[in-house]
């Protein structure tokens, strides 16, 4: 798998906080990473700094080799953005903006733009400051796709979406995914989503990347351990979160094995029973 | 192929739209003063003026809008989208110079002061021209837009010193106007929609005490949203109002600072001069200070900050937000303004009812005290106000010292005029970037954790 970018070490510190802290990881060809965390967690400060837009302050990113503050005309041509804010231009129509942007990029298929523009039944000839919240996000996703990016990046993309929109837009990313050669990250706050599309997950958590994982092989390395009742036990190798639900206590755990399970037998009171969990339970373990 | 029109036209920000808005409306108060008075001399002078100071206001706004381009992350992805913005930027700067001679040999026969004010615009437009080139991308509009704001005033001083104060202070009147009138057309559907929207989102009890706010804007919250929709999307909205609350906040809160800045000098070194007029005058600038000086920081504080604030605090910004947040204040303030600045420019017309100086000292006082004090109560609760109150303080030497120049500007010779134009022009950008390193001001291009709490 050709790796399309590399994280080496990313920190970020803004105001004396550490936003991001020490993220490495990598983007291969055809993955579909989901972003996951909380507001704040960093995950628009990770793709800001990934694609350029923020200096990083220590560490290293490659995006095709090169560095994402000085890349080349053929590097930039190949990525795909989505801002979480607005970047459309408010004085534009939306087809002159699209007009504006396909001039910069030799690849802009203008069929794809117009079957999305009737797919999701967007009024490109209204001026953009006139748009809807949600029909402006859906320009912004055009504009993106319409040069079949390599490198697809979406920061927040259905946020502003209704379910119908987000469901046919979900679909379009699935269809990118099927290029072997393409690879998108996208981040959200909804669990569903990610579910649906993504082969990989990056979750976030106080600016460390604390899962980062392909998504089928979450059940095997994430696990909840629940206990009747309210037990005494030393923190596992490999606890994420401890929960005492109902009198009885819940314990998440990265890397369940043979050798973890008799630790816990050796020193638990009662039996305990393995639970596999579903990508909302683990946002709702570690997060809650 | 790429398209430099649409470039152009995305710089173009609804300030030729709002020029040409008030170039007709002013047109025409001219063309009626000159019907009456039959003064045709006066009416040109003034006509041509009004028409000089607004070009100065629209390459004000220009390299602002084009800063934002320029800064625009999708625009910073594209393959040579960057150098066909700062194209058009030099475009710009080269239309600027051939506007203002046509100008000076039309409307003043390019006299000397004009001659001064020609090359302390070209030099500003130069020097603008040069950021666009070399500034690094993120900076560009930062400093592009403090720049050009903080300058081109300064430098139009030394000319304006050369004109009756009656004239001066009509002049300035209307330059806010101008001001005034482009942040209502341009900032406060949306910024306001947006703070709304962000409001009832997360407070859905609050949505009721708007609905007759919310039917001005065309704004009909979303049902669908759940509770991470409306987080996201508050956070979206506020991200998205960092410039236009800025420009709006420097607008009605700088160049009011500024032009009483120079009533003041003005009064100091022309004592002579006549105020009979200027009482009236003074209403202008007083009432867009005071609406500056307090609405516009609670109107960013609130947009900002209003995720944090509780209790009786609460109650203030709801009833500030029901006093100001319609069109109808602010167009109503608008026209005020307007009436008010073509009546003062009525030759032959006296104003002497009011013991003029002492009004005017009186009302300038009010409104110098009001804005510091407004800005230092709320510099104490957000980091947006604090910006201001920087902008502004680093931008009185800057004023003074231009001053110093128009003073001895006839006996100066050209090029220390120049070169001090120059310096000042670079002064004015590292006074701004020290000050942005001393307040860690990143809000402009993202919101921090530490910014907005959730």
């Amino acid at each position: 798998m050709t790796k399309l970018a590399t994280i080496d070490h990313l920190t970020q510190t803004f105001d004396g906080t550490d936003v991001l802290k020490g993220i490495t990881t990598n983007i291969n060809e055809g993955d579909v990473i989901g972003v996951l965390g909380l507001n704040g967690a960093g995950k628009s400060t990770l793709i800001e700094t990934l694609l350029g837009f923020i200096p990083a302050q220590q560490g290293d990113i490659k995006l095709f080799g090169e560095s994402p503050l000085n890349m080349s005309l053929e590097s930039k041509s190949k990525i795909g953005y989505v801002a979480q804010e607005d970047e459309l231009l408010p004085n534009l129509t939306g087809h002159q903006y699209l007009s504006l942007l396909s001039g910069y990029y030799a690849d802009w298929n203008k069929e794809v733009c117009d079957k999305l523009i009737n797919d999701w039944q967007v009024d490109a000839n209204k001026r953009i400051s006139k748009l809807s919240v949600g029909q402006r996000q859906k320009l912004s996703i055009i504009a993106s796709m319409a040069y079949n990016p390599q490198l697809l990046v979406l920061d927040e993309p259905v946020a502003s979406l209704d379910p119908v929109a987000r469901r046919e837009f979900l679909q379009t990313i699935a269809g990118i995914a099927c290029e072997p050669t393409n690879a998108v990250v996208f981040s959200t706050h909804i669990v569903t989503d990610l579910e649906r599309v993504a082969s990989r997950l990056w979750m976030i958590k106080d600016g460390e990347l604390i899962f980062d994982t392909y998504i089928d092989e979450l059940a095997d390395q994430v696990s909840v351990i629940e206990f009747d009742g309210a037990i005494s036990l030393p923190k596992l190798p490999g606890e994420l979160s401890r929960k005492h639900p109902l009198g009885n206590t819940r314990i998440c755990v990265q890397g369940y094995n043979q050798s973890l399970a008799q630790h816990i037998d050796a020193n638990a009171s009662v039996k305990h029973q393995r639970i596999p969990v579903s990508l909302e339970d683990l946002m709702l373990e570690i997060h809650a | 192929m790429i398209r430099f029109d649409l470039v152009w036209r995305s710089m173009n920000n609804g300030s030729t739209l709002s020029m040409l808005i008030a170039l007709i409306v002013i047109g025409s108060g001219l063309i009626l003063i000159s019907i009456f008075t039959q003064d045709h001399e006066q009416t040109l002078r003034v006509g041509g003026t009004i028409g000089a100071l607004m070009l100065a206001t629209h390459t004000i706004f220009l390299p602002l809008t084009a800063g934002r381009v320029l800064a625009n992350p999708k625009l910073q992805l594209a393959p040579q989208a960057q150098p066909s913005i700062r194209l058009c930027v030099l475009a710009l700067v080269v239309l600027n110079a051939i506007v203002w001679p046509v100008i000076g040999v039309a409307v003043f026969k390019l006299n000397y002061p004009f001659i001064v004010l020609l090359t302390a615009c070209w030099l500003s437009m130069i020097t603008l021209a040069l950021i666009a080139v070399a500034a690094p991308k993120n900076t560009f509009g930062i400093v592009m837009y403090f720049s050009s704001v903080g300058i081109i005033p300064s430098l139009l001083l030394p000319w304006l010193l050369t004109l009756p104060i009656n004239l001066l202070v009509g002049l300035s009147s209307l330059l806010l106007v101008i001001a005034i009138a482009y942040c209502l057309i341009t900032d406060s559907r949306y910024s306001n929609a947006n703070l709304l929207r962000s409001r009832q989102l997360l407070n859905p009890s609050s949505t009721k005490n708007f609905r007759w706010v919310e039917r001005l804007f065309d704004y009909s919250p979303s049902d669908t949203f759940d509770n991470d929709d409306k987080r996201n999307y508050a956070m979206l909205s506020m991200q998205n109002s960092g410039p236009e609350s800025k420009l709006m906040a420097t607008m009605l809160l700088g160049v009011p600072a500024a032009i009483v800045l120079i009533h003041f000098i003005v009064l100091i070194f022309k004592p002579e001069e006549s105020l009979n007029r200027v009482p009236l005058l003074a209403i202008v600038p007083a009432l867009c200070g005071i609406y500056g000086a307090i609405i516009a920081p609670l109107v960013d504080n609130a947009r900002r900050m209003h995720l944090r604030i509780d209790g009786d605090r609460n109650k203030l910004f709801t009833l500030i937000d029901k006093l100001v947040f319609t069109k109808v204040v602010k167009w109503l303030l608008a026209a005020g303004v307007m009436v008010l600045t073509l009546i003062a420019l009525l030759p032959n017309i006296s104003f002497t009812l009011l013991d003029s100086a002492k009004i005017y000292a009186t009302v300038m006082f009010i409104y110098i005290a009001a804005t510091y004090i407004a800005l230092y109560i709320f510099s104490a609760t957000a980091r947006g106000p604090k910006r201001y109150v920087v902008g502004t303080l680093l931008y009185i030497p800057l004023m003074f010292g231009v001053f110093w120049l128009a003073k001895i500007a006839p006996q100066a010779d050209f090029i220390v005029l120049a070169s001090t134009c120059a310096a000042a022009t670079f002064t004015a950008i590292i006074f701004r970037k020290l000050a942005r390193k001393v307040f860690a001001n990143k809000a402009l291009l993202y919101v921090s954790p530490k910014t907005v709490h959730l």
